[in-house]
């Protein structure tokens, strides 16, 4: 009887645990991005963060409004974690021309975010292209600028996009970056 | 009994602490000049040296009719103009200039995150959080206002840090 009740239990608690937890949207295992962060240091993703949560945000620097909403609340997820653990925090520019790691270091900066477990990544534009059709991302210029010194300001239409990935690199959840109340991404993380 | 009332009252006083939660940015009350324009709750957002950023405001137009930006400025940065946020309705993004700068008679029209807001582009200076900016606006009715604007984080609006 007591092991009737035994295999029973394990049962339902196997049922309820899977319907707790998301199935992934995609799987990253597959691929491999050479990156560089905000330090000018070498990062590959995922390789680089297997084993850990990850809450990623897509940006561009030159975006004050909706981009530096994404920033923010990235970073409030952060804040508002209890136990962050080992979670990392990446924000990924898909301006590398002119998102340098040193912009993005003075960016990280304004928004007190240039440190741990932040990490603001770049790269050559074909692989932060490549990246970005992986995780659908999409830009397209929407307006540009010439300016006196005979610099071009251009601005973008992109994605507003959040992604929480396993500690397995596999997409839990993929947010409206801008939008998405914290709440709602912490409670997402308290299930992985 | 004693667990239906200490599940009300958990729920009572959850809900009550959840009411607590909003962002105080809209529960200013808004009251539109006799004549003019007045500027309620102007903020800007920190931004890098030779980068971008973005200011917010309530422009409050008491008169009876509609008046016109016509120019802004800042001594902080190179470009400065009014632009727009929008939902491209495809799970896009977008922004670009306004082509509208009308601001209605006894109206307010909020420049706020996500919508309607007051570009710094080619910032000489990096803005950080307690710093001040002037920003120059030029109606063609009122005139010219120069406002004096406190650099705020997004964070620390939707703690309650306000200025007015």
């Amino acid at each position: 009887m007591n092991k009737s009740v035994l295999f029973f239990s394990l049962i339902l608690s196997s049922v309820l645990l899977s319907a707790c937890s998301s199935p992934a949207l995609d799987d990253y295992r597959d691929v491999r991005f050479e990156l560089i962060n905000q330090n000018g240091e070498a990062v590959v993703f995922p390789d680089d963060f297997r084993g850990s949560p990850l809450v990623v945000g897509f940006i561009y620097t030159h975006c004050p409004d909706i981009c530096s909403f994404i920033t923010a609340n990235v970073g409030k997820v952060y804040e508002e974690m209890d136990q962050p653990g080992d979670t990392q925090f990446l924000l990924v520019t898909f301006d590398p021309e002119r998102d340098t790691p040193t912009v993005l270091k003075e960016y990280a900066a304004a928004f007190d975010m240039d440190r741990p477990p932040f990490q603001f990544l770049t790269g050559d534009p074909e692989t932060i292209d490549s990246f970005m059709r992986r995780v659908s991302v999409r830009t397209q210029e929407s307006y540009s600028r010439d300016l006196e010194d005979g610099e071009r300001m251009y601005f973008l239409n992109h994605s507003d996009k959040i992604l929480l990935i396993d500690q397995n690199s596999r997409l839990i959840f993929d947010y409206g970056g801008s939008m998405t109340p914290v709440n709602i991404i912490l409670e997402d993380l308290n299930k992985l | 009994m004693k667990s239906s009332l200490s599940l009300l009252l958990f729920t009572l006083s959850f809900i009550l602490f959840a009411g607590c939660q909003n962002p105080p940015e809209e529960s200013a009350e808004l009251i539109l000049p006799e004549s003019g324009i007045a500027i309620e709750d102007a903020w800007a957002r920190p931004g890098r040296a030779n980068g971008v950023t973005a200011v917010y405001m309530h422009v409050l137009n008491g008169s009876a009719e509609t008046d016109t930006l016509v120019a802004i400025s800042s001594p902080v940065a190179g470009l400065v103009e009014l632009h727009e946020t929008f939902d491209r309705g495809d799970g896009m993004m977008g922004m670009r200039e306004s082509e509208e700068p009308f601001f209605p008679g006894e109206s307010v029209v909020s420049m706020r995150p996500g919508g309607l807001h007051i570009m710094l582009m080619q910032l000489r200076e990096a803005l950080q959080e307690g710093d001040e900016v002037e920003v120059t606006l030029e109606f063609s009715i009122a005139g010219e206002m120069t406002l004096s604007v406190p650099v705020q984080s997004p964070d620390s609006r939707t703690t309650g840090v306000h200025s007015h």
